[in-house]
C-alpha cells in the first residue's frame, strides 16, 4: 500500500468515526422525540428530516457551502464570534457526511422508539425512576440494538460519502480534488486514481477495501436489527417469529 | 426501623377520559384490600392509573397516611416516581432487556428508604424465584412473570399497592396459586391495596371492601358480602352467572370424604374440603342459578344442602326482566332449633318466571333453599 492509500484510509476512518460519534446523541434525541405520539403535523417534520437523503449530493454540498460558508447564515456569525471558518478537512467533510448520516440514522432508529411500550416506561416511573432515568434505562436500553444498527449503517454512509464532498472540495480548495497535496477520503481518492493510467491498481485496491467496509457494516447493521426485532416485536407481529 | 409507617390511602379523584367523566371517592385502611369493580370501560383502570400518577387528575385529593400525593386546591401533583405506589399489572410488563434479577431490583435500587423487613433475598425466596434469577422474562411461565411483577413492585417499598387485573394473562389453573400469594402479600406487608378487576373470584378471595364503578361514578360501595349479595348489582355485573357471598365458620372436617361442614346463620351445610382450621371464618360463593327454592323440606337430606329462611323479595332480573330472582333472608339459629328473627344473611336464587308463578312465591313465605355441595366455592376469609 502506498502512503496515498494509507492517508486516504486514515482520513476516511477518522471522518466517519467522528461524524457518527457527533451524530449519535443528536440522532437518538431526535428519533426518540419523533417516535412519540404527537400532533397531526408530525409527518411533515418527519418528511423534512428525510429530505437530505433524497436530494442530489451536489445540492447537499452546495447547501453546506451556502449555510456554513463565510457569508452563510451560520458561517458568518461563527466567524465573528469564534473565528471559525469552513475548511475541507475535517469540518467540511464531516458536515456533508453528517447531512447524509444523520437522516439515515434517525430513520433506522425511529421504528425502534415507536415500538417501546409506554406501559414499561410508566411501570419504571412507579418504581421510582425519574423521567430521564426511565428514558435512559428503559426507552434507550430497549432500543439499544437498533441504535447500534443505525451506528453501523451511519458509519458506512459517512465512509462512502463522495458526491457532496466532491462539490465541497472543488469549491473550497479552488482546484480539482486530484491536485497534488490535497488529501482525499477513500472515495475521492478512488475517483482521482481511476483517472490516471498508473492509478488503476490503487483504485482497485481501495474499491475492494470499500466493498469490505460496506459488507461488514451492512451485515453488522442487519444482525443488530434482527436482535432488536426478536426482543421488541410482539409475538403476533408479521415477521416476529424468526 | 425506617421512617416507614403504614398509612391509609384516601382517594377523592376526578379525571376526564375520552367520553367519560370519572369521579370517585374511597378510602383503604392499611392492610385492607379494596376492589374496584365494574364493566369494561367504566373508568376503573383510569382511576387506578391516576392514583399511580400515570394519568393526570382534574381535581380532588389523593393521600397516603399524611403524605399528600395530589391536591388540586394547593396544586400539589407529585410525579409518578415520587408517589411510591406499586403497580402490578396483569400483563406483567417485565422489562424484556433485563434479566429477572435486574427486573426485581429495579425499584429496590432506586428506593432510598426501604420498608422495615424488606430485603431482596426474603422476597426472592418467598416467591421461589431463586432458580430463575438469570432468566430473561420471555423464558418464564406466565405465573413466574406475575411473581416477578409482584416482587418487583414490593421491593420498591411502596406506600400503597395497585393490582390491575392481576390474573388477566394467567391460565385458569394457576389463578389459585397466585391469589394465594397475593393474599399472603397483604399479610406480610401491611399496606393499602387497590384491586382492579372484572372477576368476582378475585374479589371474594382477596377483598375486604368493594367499590362498584359504573360509567365513571361510584354505584355502590361497602363490605364484600353486603355489596356482592345485592341482587341488582350482582346481576348487573355478572348476568346469569351472578351469585351471592356468605360468611361462615368451619365446624368440622370429614377426612374420609374430604368434606367440610360450615355453619352459616346457625345452620349447617356441607361443602368440599377447605384448608382452614375448625372455628375459622370462611367465605362461600354460590351462583344464584345453582340454588333452588322449595316450600317443603327435602325428603333426602343427604342429597343436598338446605338452608331455611323466609322470602323477603321477589323481583325480575336479567336484561329485560327475562327471569326472576327470589331473595331469602335466612333464619338465624342460635340454638339447635330455635329460630330468631334478626337481620340475617340473605341468599337468592334465579328462577324462571314460570316456576315463580307455579309455586306462587310471595314475600313472607317460609321456604327452603337447596344446593349441591359442589356448587359452592369456599375460600379462607382474608
Amino acid at each position: 500500500m502506498t502512503d496515498l492509500e494509507l492517508d486516504a484510509i486514515w482520513l476516511s476512518a477518522r471522518i466517519a468515526c467522528l461524524t457518527v460519534l457527533l451524530c449519535l446523541p443528536l440522532a437518538v434525541l431526535v428519533a426518540s422525540w419523533a417516535g412519540r405520539r404527537r400532533g397531526p403535523g408530525r409527518w411533515a417534520f418527519d418528511a423534512l428530516l428525510l429530505m437530505p437523503m433524497c436530494l442530489s449530493p451536489a445540492v447537499v454540498g452546495w447547501a453546506v457551502l451556502r449555510v456554513f460558508g463565510a457569508d452563510g447564515p451560520v458561517g458568518a456569525p461563527m466567524l465573528d464570534v469564534f473565528g471559525w471558518y469552513l475548511t475541507l478537512v475535517p469540518d467540511g467533510l464531516m458536515l456533508v457526511a453528517a447531512s447524509i448520516c444523520l437522516p439515515l440514522m434517525i430513520r433506522v432508529m425511529r421504528p425502534a422508539f415507536e415500538t417501546v411500550d409506554t406501559g414499561h416506561v410508566m411501570t419504571a416511573r412507579t418504581l421510582g425512576a425519574s423521567r430521564w432515568d426511565a428514558w435512559w434505562h428503559i426507552t434507550v436500553a430497549q432500543t439499544r440494538p437498533a441504535l447500534l444498527s443505525a451506528v453501523a449503517l451511519g458509519f458506512a454512509s459517512a465512509w462512502g460519502e463522495s458526491g457532496a464532498s466532491l462539490v465541497l472540495a472543488g469549491a473550497l480548495e479552488g482546484a480539482s480534488p486530484n491536485a497534488q497535496g490535497v488529501s482525499g477520503t477513500v472515495p475521492l481518492t478512488i475517483l482521482s486514481a481511476l483517472q490516471t493510467e498508473q492509478g488503476q491498481h490503487i483504485g482497485l485496491r481501495l474499491c475492494l477495501l470499500s466493498l469490505g467496509v460496506a459488507m461488514l457494516a451492512s451485515l453488522m447493521s442487519e444482525w443488530l436489527y434482527q436482535r432488536w426485532r426478536r426482543q421488541a416485536l410482539p409475538t403476533g407481529a408479521r415477521g416476529a417469529a424468526a | 426501623m425506617s421512617a416507614y409507617l403504614p398509612g391509609a390511602l384516601s382517594v377523592e379523584a376526578r379525571l376526564l377520559q375520552p367520553g367519560l367523566d370519572v369521579q370517585a371517592q374511597f378510602r383503604v385502611p392499611p392492610g385492607h384490600v379494596c376492589a374496584l369493580i365494574g364493566r369494561p370501560g367504566s373508568g376503573k383502570s383510569a382511576l387506578a392509573q391516576s392514583l399511580a400518577g400515570m394519568l393526570p387528575c382534574k381535581g380532588g385529593r389523593v393521600t397516603v397516611g399524611t403524605d399528600v400525593l395530589y391536591d388540586a386546591p394547593t396544586s400539589v401533583d407529585l410525579p409518578a416516581h415520587q408517589r411510591r405506589i406499586g403497580w402490578v399489572d396483569g400483563e406483567g410488563l417485565l422489562f424484556g432487556h433485563l434479566q429477572v434479577k435486574d427486573n426485581l431490583l429495579f425499584g429496590w435500587k432506586r428506593c432510598k428508604s426501604p420498608m422495615a423487613g424488606m430485603s431482596p433475598d426474603a422476597v426472592i425466596d418467598w416467591l421461589h424465584l431463586r432458580s430463575a434469577l438469570k432468566c430473561w422474562p420471555d423464558e418464564l411461565t406466565p405465573l413466574q412473570r406475575q411473581k416477578v411483577a409482584l416482587g418487583r413492585a414490593l421491593l420498591a417499598s411502596p406506600r400503597a399497592l395497585v393490582l390491575n387485573k392481576p390474573l388477566a394473562e394467567l391460565p385458569q389453573h394457576e389463578h389459585h396459586e397466585f391469589l394465594d400469594l397475593l393474599a399472603e402479600a397483604r399479610q406480610r406487608y401491611t399496606m393499602p391495596t387497590v384491586l382492579v378487576t372484572e372477576h368476582m373470584d378475585e374479589v371474594v378471595r382477596l377483598a375486604d371492601e368493594v367499590v362498584i364503578i359504573h360509567e365513571g361514578r361510584v354505584a355502590s360501595a361497602g363490605a364484600v358480602s353486603k355489596v356482592l349479595s345485592d341482587v341488582s348489582l350482582a346481576t348487573f355485573l355478572d348476568g346469569p352467572n351472578a351469585g351471592f357471598v356468605l360468611e361462615g365458620k368451619v365446624r368440622q372436617h370429614d377426612i374420609d370424604w374430604l368434606l367440610t361442614e360450615v355453619e352459616v346463620a346457625g345452620q349447617r351445610i356441607t361443602v368440599p374440603a377447605v384448608l382452614a382450621n375448625e372455628g375459622k371464618r370462611v367465605r362461600l360463593k354460590l351462583r344464584a342459578r345453582d340454588a333452588n327454592i322449595h316450600l317443603t323440606p327435602l325428603k333426602d337430606r343427604a342429597v343436598s344442602n338446605e338452608l331455611r329462611g323466609r322470602i323477603s323479595q321477589v323481583m325480575l332480573a336479567g336484561d329485560h326482566g327475562s327471569y326472576g330472582a327470589v331473595v331469602v333472608t335466612l333464619h338465624q339459629f342460635i340454638d339447635a332449633h330455635a329460630p330468631v328473627s334478626t337481620e340475617g344473611d340473605t341468599v337468592w336464587a334465579l328462577l324462571t318466571r314460570r316456576s315463580i308463578q307455579q309455586m306462587q312465591l310471595v314475600p313472607g313465605m317460609d321456604c327452603h333453599v337447596s344446593f349441591k355441595a359442589m356448587a359452592v366455592t369456599v375460600s379462607p376469609r382474608p
